[in-house]
């Protein structure tokens, strides 16, 4: 399992942020979930994670602040952040995505499987190839 | 004999006189002279062969002068009011005489007198009536609730409105006539001098908004400048009109601040019905149990969204002022017990100790049932919402002679004492992070109170930070 990539997402919503990490989880991904900005702060100082999928809009410490201080205080460059937001237009996508160096912005409501394919592109195009423990969902069905 | 007739034109007159007396002053010289020629003393009767046509002459002076005293009379009249400029009428004087010509003058200056007398009295009305008029546009002037400046076109104030001086100085005491208009505005504070270098520089009517400081609730301020007709030189002066639109700007906040809030909470449960849904779809294999758990997930999600939409459809009503209310007989346990269904299960999840407690016989009540329970639904389900895990919330009735009080009590976060005055507005969420953290419109309790109020009754706020909230809505009884 020590090949299993690590998924930190940062998410106040407990619903979604269950169904995110049940189906990371199937992807085959060590994820862990945390409720507030400044949890995944401490988790990210704590332990390495390759992938953050966060929220923006949290308690304590929002996603930007979260993004620029992991950037700028943690200095962790090669971390892939993927932020969902509830806030559509209002964000400026292009100049927060350029700023923290993100991999993505998605407004919700997201699609789950854009989600999941979005985080195996970004693991399938890092250096450290990973094998999943559990098959991974068909991620194109017919409608 | 001469006869002055009506007829006759005064050349004519004055001829025939003239030549009648000349004539008769010459025959008389003639026939002395051929006389006294004849006697052979012409030379010793000289004298008396001049002197009577000379007293003739005299006498036919005399006559003219009788016959032409009231044509120079009105000669000397006219004269002195041409050269008066047609201003002195009533000088103009009547002649003391019963001839033709005086009566004719005398006629005409009575129809002139009576003419300007009728002149100088509705000059006189027209004098009141605009000096009121003037009076009126001045009050309208002085009380416009927008503040208004006539300016000069070197810029110092003409004229300006009370509303004007209490908006720039704070008091309508001060008079600025005469001062520098753009030193003036800038007491209106710092970030304004800016603005205003813009509007001066250019010179066509225009419109720019002024803010004291950053904080819109300290004041914003509509500036307009209307330039009048120029004069010969080419400058004119400029009308401008100072409106006081802080309030307009803060509902506009409010506004956007709440769309930005109902879009958050549309997107949420959407979000997590999209999610689930999508996990179902898509995966085939999850068993069964975990199945039936996201599909009471999706119904939850879906029932908040419902919730909130209705929200949404009483805030929109509140907005129009167009929440009306329909008062039946209540059955109020009947009213309590659909609420309580709705709750408990609220407080329980979070692990709060509910307590609720009404008198043995409830009073019926006439009230909007629907309206009724939304209102009381908000204030209980506020408690439970803003009252941490393990807290206690309570729901009390007290039926009294004339009212009914409903009592929300918990022991929850709590409101600041400076919050405590705006909680009822419309939008307001407290600044608390704990508030913040949870989802809500800052609507329901600006609903509450309209739905209390329309019953005639209000709701009352008690509560202390970090120890709990009692709300109070109290309904009069008939």
């Amino acid at each position: 399992m020590t090949t299993e990539k690590k998924i930190l997402v940062a998410e106040d919503n407990v619903v979604l942020g269950d169904v995110v990490r049940f189906n990371l989880e199937r992807a085959g991904f060590n994820v862990s979930l945390v409720r507030s900005g400044d949890e995944a702060l401490r988790r990210l100082t704590e332990e390495p994670f390759d992938i953050l999928v966060t929220d923006y809009e949290m308690p304590v410490i929002n996603g930007s602040e979260l993004c620029r201080m992991i950037r700028e205080e943690l200095k962790l460059a090669s971390l892939h952040i993927v932020m969902c937001s509830a806030k559509g237009l209002e964000l400026d996508r292009e100049e927060l995505k350029t700023r923290f160096n993100l991999e993505a912005i998605l407004f919700k409501p997201f699609s789950i499987r854009e989600l999941t394919s979005l985080i195996d592109k970004l693991n399938s195009s890092s250096a450290i190839p990973v094998v999943p423990s559990i098959p991974t969902p068909n991620l194109n069905p017919t409608r | 004999m001469i006869v002055a007739h009506p007829t006759r034109s005064l050349t004519r007159r004055l001829s025939e006189q003239y030549l009648m007396y000349g004539l008769a002053g010459l025959f008389c010289f003639a026939v002395a002279a051929i006389n006294l020629s004849w006697h052979g003393t012409f030379l010793n009767s000289i004298p008396s062969a001049v002197g009577i046509p000379l007293a003739l002459l005299l006498v036919g002076s005399f006559a003219i002068k009788r016959t032409s005293r009231w044509h120079e009379n009105i000669d000397r009249q006219l004269s002195r009011f041409a050269s008066s400029g047609g201003k002195t009428v009533q000088e103009l004087r009547p002649l003391p005489a019963t001839d033709a010509l005086a009566n004719g003058w005398n006629q005409l200056l009575a129809r002139v007198h009576e003419h300007s007398a009728w002149n100088g009295v509705e000059r006189r009305l027209s004098e009141a009536v605009h000096s009121q008029q003037a009076r009126r546009w001045e009050t309208v002037f002085q009380n416009l609730s927008d503040g208004i400046v006539i300016c000069d076109p070197e810029g110092l104030i003409i004229q300006h409105n009370r509303a004007f001086a209490v908006q720039v100085t704070g008091s309508d005491s001060e008079s600025m006539v005469g001062a520098n208009l753009m030193q003036s505005l800038e007491r209106l504070g710092e970030n304004v001098t800016e603005k205003l270098c813009g509007l001066t520089a250019n010179h066509t009517n225009q419109v720019i908004e002024v803010q004291r400081t950053d904080d819109i609730t300290q004041g914003v301020w509509r500036l307009s400048r209307t330039l009048l007709e120029s004069d010969a030189n080419g400058s004119s002066d400029s009308i401008w009109t100072l409106r006081d639109i802080t309030q307009h700007k803060l509902v506009e906040n409010a506004r956007e601040q709440f769309v930005c809030t109902a879009t958050h909470e549309l997107r949420t449960p959407l979000a997590n019905i999209r999610a689930y849904t999508e996990t179902l779809a898509l995966a085939t294999d999850i068993p069964i149990e975990q199945q039936q758990a996201f599909y009471n997930t999706i119904n939850s999600e879906a029932t908040r969204l419902a919730r909130f939409v209705d929200e949404l459809l009483n805030i929109s009503q509140m907005e129009a002022g167009a929440i009306t209310i329909r008062k039946h007989d209540v059955q109020l346990e009947r009213l309590l017990e659909e609420i309580l269904d709705s709750q408990r299960p609220l407080a329980l999840e979070k692990n709060q100790t509910f307590e609720f407690s009404v008198p043995p016989k409830l009073p019926k009540i006439l009230a909007d049932k629907d309206k009724l329970n939304a209102a009381l639904t908000n204030l209980l389900g506020n408690a439970i919402k803003y009252t941490p895990e393990g807290g206690k919330v309570s729901m009390r009735v007290d039926a009294e002679a004339h009212r009914i009080l409903f009592i929300v009590e918990d022991s929850g976060f709590g409101i600041s004492q400076e919050e405590l005055p705006k909680l009822c507005s419309k939008f307001f969420r407290s600044s608390d992070s704990r508030v913040q953290s949870l989802v809500g419109s800052g609507l329901g309790l600006a609903f509450t109170q309209e739905v209390a109020r329309l019953h005639g009754g209000r709701v009352t706020i008690q509560s202390q930070l970090n120890q709990g909230s009692c709300f109070t809505l109290e309904l009069p009884l008939h």
